[in-house]
């Protein structure tokens, strides 16, 4: 196997906050990016995802555990040629991207930001035409170029978002549920463009996502997250055809229709079994996991 | 009878530095009590612009135009002091996140007495609390009430961030993208149990959501929106199994399919006006494939297709030739 783009091995992390509260998030976390690779990251709200995905931009530190790209440790890079790598290698848009937009900033200077930091010359002649270029990519007329974040609508700042992560050409990308906030023409629109972008490119991406529609149609593996516990994880048509986790069953058979008749009567599976820190991995075919709870027969 | 809701052509302007950008051009509608209404739509079209005029929360540099009736009541000349009332009692809103709207370090039984109190200060603060949490189907009560957020399930913070939006006992709810942070099996059960409460308290409910599947679930009536403007209001059936504006054809055809395969997802080509000058005739024309002629003139009336279905499309009109709506997989089918 080629070395991987990313891993993440046994990762804790539990957030502390005021009165000694802690919250614990991810409970040993392990998980392979390969290059050019799509890896949808499910599960219910809260369960971490959001925790991990900033944990692989390093914004966040571990307790335990250890995450690396390209073998350089995001939380420890030993020099600053290695600190550069990861800083212009891995963009994120983040899950509220209206909120990671900073205020001060006119459009164009947010999209630019990266390539100016990583000092790298625009491909469309001038930053402002290569802004104006992203633009135009995610759907937004060249004059949102001097609007404000706090001028958007929610769709369009999460679009100047994706746009300023991806201007950057990105080795990583890390999208936190990139397009929930987008109407559906948009979220094909998108969906297009990263999966047309990352064949060009050959980008690895970590895709988080509620709309299984959308990530089976975009990942070529799903992980999938219980209570900050990896408990699944598959090639996409693998996981849709035969899922394993009694969480994962609960999950697919869920899938939610857009038609009326058939929604209003549709009863979906509710799963609600604590998983522990134990457990045992079962493999269910070459690229197929689960995690049973101790005792649990594997099928 | 009175609707609850009465929003007579409201106009929004926001003010920006390449010009008046038209927010919401001309938009009325009605909601009745015990009625979900759902705005779907283009993003950008003016969705959040409307129910920020509704509840009174647009900035500065908003001008609004045209008659926001609640229960009759004026909102949009409502003096100052009499708005806390009004977000509050008449009506109140939830939004995507629950982790964002709770505080990590509160129990659920502070965080909802706090709302309790603001709203009625000589409340029983703490018999209120549990009627709330009973009220959103908790069914250990006591457990509950003495967890902090992060304790509690994404399903459970969302209906603890119902209960907070409960606790003035409001006529109408406005719901911005309710479920979106939440997996589907708790999507379903927050939407029944929304579904529930709103036929239980005789509420309204105007929910916003890009989530058609969500929409299905939950709306009475769906409106449309693109470019400012309301384009197809109808029963739900109406506009999933009938619809009849070619942007909500657009819409429908971009889902992706649950089994194909399809390498491209179907993308409405182009990119929408930015509301600054809009064009004469119909804003959608440009990237609308079965445009007229006429549609580049003059904006298209609300065509009447039954009793509660209007489209505003020229392609209505008698003297316009008839088009299959391209939907490869018909819903309800
Ligand atoms: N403060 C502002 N100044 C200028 N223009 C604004 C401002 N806020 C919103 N707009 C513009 O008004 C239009 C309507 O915005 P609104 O937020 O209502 O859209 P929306 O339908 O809620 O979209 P989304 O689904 O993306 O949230 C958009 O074109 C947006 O760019
Ligand atoms: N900044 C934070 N402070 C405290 N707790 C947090 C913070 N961010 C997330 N958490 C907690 O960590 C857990 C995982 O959250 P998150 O990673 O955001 O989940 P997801 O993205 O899957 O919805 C949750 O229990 C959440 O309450
Ligand atoms: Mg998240
Ligand atoms: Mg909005």
């Amino acid at each position: 196997m080629s070395e991987a783009l990313l891993s993440i091995r046994d990762v804790h992390y539990t957030h502390r906050l005021s009165g000694g509260v802690s919250v614990p998030a991810l409970r040993g976390v392990s998980l392979e990016l390969q290059p050019g690779e799509i890896v949808g990251i499910v599960g219910e709200s809260g369960c971490g995802k959001s925790t991990l995905a900033r944990a692989v931009m390093g914004l966040l530190a571990p307790q335990k555990g250890e995450i690396c790209y390209n073998g350089i440790n995001v939380h420890h890079p030993q020099n600053m040629a290695e600190k550069r790598c990861l800083q212009q290698q891995r963009q994120m848009i983040f899950q509220n991207a209206a909120l990671s937009l900073d205020p001060h900033f006119s459009v164009e200077e947010i999209i630019c930001e990266p390539l100016r930091l990583a000092q790298l010359a625009p491909q469309q002649g001038s930053y402002r035409e290569e802004a104006a270029y992203w633009l135009q990519q995610v759907g937004l007329d060249a004059l949102f170029l001097s609007r404000r974040p706090q001028q958007l609508s929610g769709g369009q700042a999460q679009r100047v978002a994706i746009a300023r992560a991806l201007a950057a050409r990105p080795r990583l990308l890390v999208a936190d549920e990139p397009i929930a906030a987008l109407d559906v023409s948009l979220q094909a629109q998108i969906v297009n463009l990263l999966r047309r972008l990352q064949r060009e490119q050959g980008f690895g991406m970590l895709f988080i996502a509620h709309d299984l529609a959308m990530v089976r149609h975009l990942c070529h593996r799903v992980a999938v997250i219980y209570q900050g516990r990896l408990v699944e994880i598959a090639p996409t048509a693998e996981l849709f055809r035969a899922p394993r986790h009694g969480y994962t069953k609960a999950l697919l058979s869920a899938m939610p229709l857009p038609d009326p008749r058939q929604e209003k009567q549709r009863q979906p599976q509710y799963y609600e079994q604590p998983v522990s820190d134990g457990g045992v991995w079962h493999q269910a075919s070459p690229q197929h996991y689960w995690l049973a709870e101790d005792g649990e027969v594997g099928e | 009878m009175q609707p609850l809701l009465e929003v007579k052509n409201l106009k929004v302007t926001y003010d920006s530095a390449s010009g008046p950008v038209q927010a919401v051009r001309d938009v009325s509608l009605q909601l009745q009590r015990g009625e979900v209404l759902a705005l779907v739509g283009e993003s950008g079209s003016g969705k959040s612009a409307l129910t920020k005029s509704v509840m009174r929360l647009l900035p500065p540099s908003a001008a609004v135009e045209g008659e926001v009736l609640l229960n009759g009541t004026d909102v949009l000349h409502m003096p100052e002091r009499h708005l806390r009332e009004l977000r509050g009692k008449a009506m109140s809103m939830i939004f995507q996140d629950p982790l964002e709207v709770l505080n990590p370090v509160l129990t659920v039984r502070r965080q909802i007495a706090e709302a309790v109190r603001l709203h009625d200060p000589q409340a029983d603060t703490e018999q209120r609390v549990r009627e709330l949490l009973r009220l959103v189907e908790i069914a250990d009560v006591e457990r509950c009430a003495a967890s902090l957020p992060h304790q509690l399930s994404g399903g459970m913070r969302q209906r603890v961030v119902l209960a907070i939006a409960l606790a003035a006992q409001p006529q109408l709810l406005i719901a911005d993208e309710p479920t979106t942070s939440l997996d589907v099996t708790v999507q379903a059960q927050i939407l029944d149990l929304l579904k529930s409460l709103q036929e239980r308290l005789n509420m309204a409910t105007l929910l916003i959501s890009h989530d058609l599947s969500v929409v299905a679930r939950l709306a009475d009536r769906v409106a449309v929106m693109y470019a400012g403007k309301i384009v197809e209001i109808g029963t739900a059936e109406e506009i999933f199994y009938q619809p009849a504006h070619p942007y909500t054809w657009a819409l429908l055809r971009s889902l992706p399919g649950f089994s194909a395969d399809e390498e491209e997802l179907y993308a409405l080509p182009g990119i929408p006006p930015t509301l600054i000058d809009p064009p004469a005739g119909d804003a959608f024309a440009p990237r609308n494939e079965y445009a007229l002629a006429i549609d580049y003139e003059q904006m298209p009336p609300f065509f009447r297709l039954s009793e509660t279905h209007f489209a505003a499309t020229w392609l209505q009109d008698a003297r316009a030739p008839r088009i299959t709506p391209p939907l490869q997989r018909r819903c309800g089918e």
